[in-house]
């Protein structure tokens, strides 16, 4: 799932999966901008057939994150 | 973030123009926006502009790209209340060749130096609909505090959408603009241009 979750994140910016890891955030990832923030939350809710609260938005702002968050809703 | 490629001045009526005008008549640009439920005129925006005029709860900026001069959406700082403290602010990038790069941050860091610094104000108020995500990720990245959730506030393309309340106090504030490394220029001079 780890994996599944930073090949999303790759794609969607466009970067080497290589690159991403728990700490990865906006911060770090200059293609991390608004429009890749929201494609990635579409995406990743088509990939793993989720759909996210609002309170799991407002704390996906690191790979970290993220995929503690889909990790708790089962996947 | 150092701020640089964008700068917000005071509007005038001139600024009423047809490309304005066709902003709000982007379905793209106002999807997330209540002002989609209205069909503006020119003199509509006209009179949106002069309403600004001497009323000091409410202030529109447009935001202009520095290297062109282009008008390239309006931000303002409004429900400013000065008995109890509070504002809060709004963002409309019109031009579409500038989503994706920097205007919302530098936008919305020059909107929130306004209200807690120009003004003296203690805490924003910022509502958002919940699955405007791009909007939410501005106001995250800035250090906004995800506070509270009204639901089905409102319609979103026939369907119930709940609002997203963030908030940021005046010492958050100052933490943001250090994280941002935002450079303002206390400096709004006669044409209410905020020197960044």
């Amino acid at each position: 799932m780890k994996e599944r979750v930073r090949e999303v994140a790759g794609k969607v910016f466009g970067v080497d999966t290589k690159s991403l890891d728990l700490e990865s955030s906006p911060d770090s990832v200059e293609q991390w901008d608004s429009l890749n923030h929201m494609k990635l939350l579409l995406a990743l809710e088509e990939e793993f057939n989720i759909q996210f609260t609002d309170q799991e938005i407002a704390d996906m702002m690191s790979i970290g994150n993220i995929i503690e968050i889909v990790s708790a809703k089962g996947c | 973030m150092h701020l640089k490629d964008y700068e917000l001045a005071t509007l005038s009526v001139n600024h009423a123009t047809p490309r304005y005008l066709g902003w709000l008549r982007d379905e793209e640009v106002t999807r997330f926006l209540e002002v989609r439920r209205k069909q503006y005129s020119l003199d509509d925006l006209k009179q949106y502009i002069s309403s600004f005029k001497g009323d000091k709860s409410k202030f529109l900026f447009g935001v202009f790209h520095r290297a062109t001069g282009d008008h390239v959406g309006n931000g303002t700082v409004y429900n400013v209340n000065y008995e109890v403290g509070t504002f809060t602010i709004g963002l409309m990038i019109g031009d579409k060749e500038h989503w994706g790069k920097t205007v919302s941050m530098e936008s919305c860091l020059t909107l929130l130096w306004y209200g807690f610094e120009k003004l003296g104000m203690r805490k924003f108020f910022g509502g958002v609909y919940a699955n405007h995500f791009a909007s939410r990720f501005v106001l995250q990245r800035l250090g906004c505090v995800f506070e509270a959730v009204l639901k089905e506030r409102f319609l979103f393309e026939g369907q119930p959408v709940n609002q997203c309340y963030y908030t940021m106090t005046r010492n958050q504030w100052f933490e943001a603009k250090r994280k941002h490394n935002a450079s303002v220029v206390l400096d709004v001079n006669d044409a209410g241009k905020a020197n960044l």
